[in-house]
């Protein structure tokens, strides 16, 4: 391109009349070797343009705008997992802390009652027999007098 | 999850720690004094005689077929007996036997009580089920007090059937 043709170029360029397309042209001028010495003035601007152009806006990590805080909803079976857990663990620690009746129960030492077994089979059968049978007899008796009452109670209710 | 199996093997050690205590009875909590007493006997059956109980046939229970039939059954499910007696104050000892006795723990089943002062007291311990786990058994006549602890599952319409069945043939 001609001097004059530059020349013209840039008064409009200064002038902010040029298109883009010229001053591509005016940048492509000035980053070749020939520029004419009476234009050597603006190479420097248009060099730093083209370069200054060719930069590339480091990357800056904008924070990703945060999706507004939502109820985790768990799958059904962890959902009642969850509240399985907690249960047994309110279990447990009700289980674990002592009841007042144990609490008043007087301590018991472990007591080794291999001492007192019945090592003989038969008399360990004979003595369970009679335990047994002596119990039964016992929870009869117990019974039949709870009837009589019973009866003696219903015809005082009733004395017809 | 890791978690949640941590806590139900938590849970389930402490479940068997209370099946282990509920072994316990009545003697070694409320009388476990009277036992190292010179005036008390004592006498334990192990459940070693219980589990073999079905190996034994009616002739060696010298029982007929149905007695030995509801003794087979009422006894299997026992885990042991133990009998504490002494005949020195027998009255005495059952007065305080019954109070020493935590009624919160042991229910009162029956009493009686005949004019010739012979006493007996039936309580019994149940688990959160309902089914009895001990029976107890308090006598004090005018020449022995008498406790009788049976522990394990007990079925108390059984046990009463035993009486007539065991009458019979004796």
């Amino acid at each position: 391109m001609s001097y004059e043709q530059i020349k013209s170029l840039l008064d409009r360029y200064f002038e902010g009349e040029t298109t883009l397309e010229e001053e591509a042209q005016l940048g492509d001028y000035f980053a070749g070797i020939d520029v004419d010495d009476r234009l050597k003035a603006y190479q420097p601007l248009f060099t730093f343009f083209r370069a200054e152009a060719a930069l590339e806006a480091p990357g800056i990590d904008m924070p990703a705008a945060k999706p507004p805080a939502r109820l985790r909803r768990l799958p059904a079976y962890r959902r009642w997992a969850a509240i399985a857990a907690s249960v047994m663990l309110a279990l447990a620690v009700w289980y674990g802390l002592p009841k007042s009746a144990d609490v008043q129960a007087p301590e018991v030492a472990a007591v080794d009652w291999s001492k007192y077994e019945v090592t003989d089979p038969e008399e360990a059968l004979r003595i369970t027999k009679k335990a047994l049978k002596r119990t039964s007899r016992e929870l009869n008796r117990a019974a039949d007098r709870a009837a009589k009452e019973i009866t003696k109670v219903k015809k005082m209710a009733d004395p017809l | 999850m890791k978690y949640l199996l941590a806590v139900l093997l938590a849970c389930t050690t402490f479940a068997a720690g209370l099946a282990a205590q509920s072994d316990a009875n009545a003697i070694e909590r409320y009388f476990a004094q009277y036992l190292e007493d010179e005036r008390f006997s004592v006498v334990y059956i192990s459940p070693k005689l219980f589990q073999m109980i079905d190996r034994i046939g009616a002739e060696q229970l010298q029982l007929d077929d149905q007695a030995a039939t509801t003794f087979r059954e009422v006894a299997r499910d026992l885990r042991g007996l133990r009998i504490l007696s002494t005949d020195v104050n027998p009255q005495q000892f059952y007065q305080e036997a019954k109070q020493r006795i935590n009624t919160k723990e042991y229910e009162p089943l029956m009493t009686v009580r005949d004019r010739g002062g012979d006493n007996v007291e039936f309580l019994v311990r149940e688990n959160s089920q309902g089914i009895i786990e001990e029976l107890l058994l308090l006598a004090g006549g005018a020449d022995e007090f008498t406790l009788l602890s049976f522990v394990g599952r007990i079925d108390l319409d059984k046990v009463a059937r035993l009486a007539r069945e065991m009458e019979d043939k004796e």
